[in-house]
């Protein structure tokens, strides 16, 4: 098939030039061998290297492999490496690849950048994404509060499958941290307060507690993690499969169809499950009291009562709602913006849980201090 | 904007002359990062024809289809409809365009939490005003006309590679659309359903005088449907012309890739006698 002709192998008598014997096996088992063997040549600076290769009797593409590795360390030194000897399968297993180009050296980016280029190379990205959810935040903000009153309704049956599986879906989980931590919160205050006799207060300090921030708090993590992370997988996975592009050539807008369905069902799912919340976890404090401290459920139930103030309340729930649609936005922006493939989805994933839970703690700084601002 | 109007409003010119500069690309040019993809890109695709892009894997075919339905956005040069520069329209104006095209992408993009059926009816769901009931008959038809009525209610992710192509394509004619793309339809299909898909865009095109747009890499198909053709190499138009001229070209590459020649076995041949020791 290769009309070539071996060259006849000759003694070399050429002081500059380094000979390399191959043994008779040329596979995967010797490849390192004979990489490190030819390294080792080349340190003593040789003009020109021959491979002889006339005792190979068998060889696998790993041997091929080292053989090209040489050629290529050798182009990198400046040292010119011959094949001598070749059997006719060989050469024909040469003819599969371009020797040229596998031993091309590859060019090298200086890495040190200055410090300037570096801030600007790691905050731009950043600034990118926060233009992107923007966007797509104002985006969804349209297809909820303005599209209906073009008479484009939310996709209502959408919502409510996705608030199906966001406050459904976390229902059990809940219900057990919320009972579990309102014992907690309970036994916790218990041991102060009964150094004075005070485990009435526990009521207060449960109540407080779960309704002010633990409540909103808690939900919003769960359905961060939840619903969140895998809004943005979805989303991610969406965009690889050219999903969303589908739909767009098809003249269905993305935001209205998948996006803002989401973001109103984790809104609404923040909020709902914050209230379950609140009432399993004093339930827990109850229980706590009852069972431990001897406080009468009547009289539990009433302390509560006195602690809790309204303006409170709504501002808890101003907060969820806003928790809500932050989870929601964040994971369908991260998740819109998946580039290259499965990685870059899972990169979305594990970024949406951090960033969403980020935002909730700055949300939340951000309400309180306002409340008290007000008040004072 | 009715279904029906649109349909009506469909241009019915199975005899009438194709009509030139439907679709013009002109100086077309597209790189990711440093990769050049697409390198100025002029094109004329005629009213009602069907035009056939081929070249190599790789060449930037997709990229070119993504650029026509005004998906990706180049790097510079300008795609005109019928008179309309698609990188310049507003949203909704771009929207309106689209509900005129169809595309069927290469992996068929279908919803993965929707049944085919429901695929193939999330179009005229979302943009006409039909009855649901009627929107899934008219998707049953379409299901029908790929052969693919027998899956209609299976979802995407438990379809064969050819079934889910052929799903797309259902979805793509859904809105009866004015210009349809394909992206490798026959591609991955046996050779009697490549060449039912080969019969109904040849169907499609003389019965509504849809302009169709086939990305292809199968010769037999492209020799079958094409009025014309364009032959991509390395991100350039390197032939395009009526499909006789394209076939008989006279150059060297073309021919090579016309009459699945391998070029580079005589190159590598002669590769590693450089690196043998004389
Ligand atoms: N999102 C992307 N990012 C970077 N490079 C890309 C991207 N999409 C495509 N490319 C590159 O653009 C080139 C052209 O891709 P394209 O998908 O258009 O090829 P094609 O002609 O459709 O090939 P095939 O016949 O195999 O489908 C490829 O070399 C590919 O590496
Ligand atoms: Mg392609």
């Amino acid at each position: 098939m290769t009309g070539l002709t071996l060259p006849p192998p000759g003694p070399l008598s050429d002081p500059s030039t380094a000979v390399f014997e191959c043994a008779s096996e040329l596979d995967r088992h010797a490849a390192p061998d004979t990489i490190a063997a030819i390294d080792r040549l080349f340190a003593s600076e040789p003009r020109k290297l021959v491979v002889d290769l006339r005792q190979v009797e068998s060889f696998d593409s790993a041997g091929i492999g080292a053989l090209v590795q040489a050629m290529r360390h050798g182009r990198e030194r400046g040292v010119e490496v011959k094949l001598r000897g070749m059997s006719k399968s060989m050469v024909d297993f040469f003819s599969l690849v371009r020797v040229g180009s596998l031993t091309e050296p590859g060019e090298r980016r200086s890495i040190d950048l200055d410090p300037v280029t570096r801030i600007g190379a790691a905050t731009l990205p950043l600034l990118e994404m926060m233009a992107d959810i923007g966007r797509m935040t104002a985006g969804a903000a349209r297809s909820i509060f303005l599209d209906p009153f073009r008479g484009r309704m939310l996709r209502f049956d959408r919502t409510v499958r996705e608030l199906d599986q966001a406050a459904n879906g976390a229902l059990p989980i809940v219900l057990l941290i919320a009972f579990l931590l309102g014992l907690i919160l309970a036994m916790q205050a218990w041991v102060q307060l009964r150094l004075w006799g005070a485990e009435i207060f526990m009521a207060d300090m449960v109540g407080v507690s779960v309704m002010t921030e633990i409540g909103p708090l808690m939900t919003a993590i769960v359905l961060a993690a939840r619903s969140g992370s895998s809004n943005a997988a979805q989303l991610g996975s969406m965009v690889v499969g050219e999903e969303i592009d589908a739909l767009r050539q098809m003249g269905v807008d993305p935001i209205r169809f998948l996006v803002a369905p989401k973001v109103v069902a984790l809104g609404i799912a923040v909020v709902g499950l914050g209230v379950v919340f609140d009432l399993v976890a004093m339930g827990g404090g109850l229980l706590f009291g009852f069972g431990v401290a001897d406080i009468e459920p009547y009289a539990y139930v009433a302390q509560t009562r006195t602690a809790l103030h309204f303006a409170d309340f709504a501002v808890a729930l101003a907060k969820s709602l806003v928790f809500g649609l932050c989870i929601g936005v964040v994971g369908c922006g991260l998740g819109l913006r998946v580039k290259g493939g499965s990685e870059g989805v899972g990169r979305a994933t594990t970024n949406s849980v951090v960033l969403s839970i980020f935002l909730i703690i700055i949300i939340d700084a951000i309400f309180v201090t306002g409340q008290r601002m007000l008040l004072s | 904007m009715s279904w029906r109007k649109e349909a009506l409003a469909q241009p019915q010119c199975p005899g009438l002359h194709p009509e030139a500069g439907f679709i013009r690309v002109e100086g077309l040019g597209m790189s990711f990062g440093d990769r050049i993809v697409l390198d100025g890109v002029d094109l004329d695709i005629h009213r009602g024809e069907v035009f056939v892009i081929m070249g190599p894997s790789g060449c930037g075919k997709t990229t070119m289809m993504r650029h026509l339905c005004g998906l990706t956005r180049p790097t510079r040069g300008s795609v005109v409809i019928e008179g309309q520069d698609v990188f310049s329209l507003a949203p909704s104006e771009l929207r309106t365009l689209r509900l005129r095209t169809g595309l069927a992408f290469q992996g068929g993009a279908l919803l993965g939490s929707l049944s085919v059926l429901e695929n193939v009816a999330l179009p005229l769901r979302e943009n006409t005003d039909l009855d649901g009931e009627f929107v899934l008959e008219i998707a049953r038809m379409k299901l029908e006309m790929v052969g693919l009525l027998h899956a209609a209610d299976l979802l995407p992710a438990s379809l064969s590679g050819g079934m889910k192509k052929r799903a797309a394509i259902a979805r793509a004619i859904a809105l009866d659309p004015e210009i349809l793309f394909f992206d490798e339809p026959s591609a991955g299909l046996d050779p009697v359903t490549a060449a039912e898909v080969d019969n109904l865009i040849c169907k499609l095109n003389q019965v509504f005088g849809i302009t169709t747009i086939v990305v292809t890499h199968d010769l037999p198909s492209a020799q079958c449907i094409a009025d014309r053709v364009a032959v991509f190499f390395d991100g350039r138009v390197a032939a395009v012309g009526e499909k006789e001229h394209v076939w008989h070209h006279q150059d060297e590459r073309i021919r090579d890739f016309i009459e699945r020649r391998m070029r580079e076995a005589d190159e590598r041949d002669m590769d590693i006698a450089t690196f043998m020791a004389m």
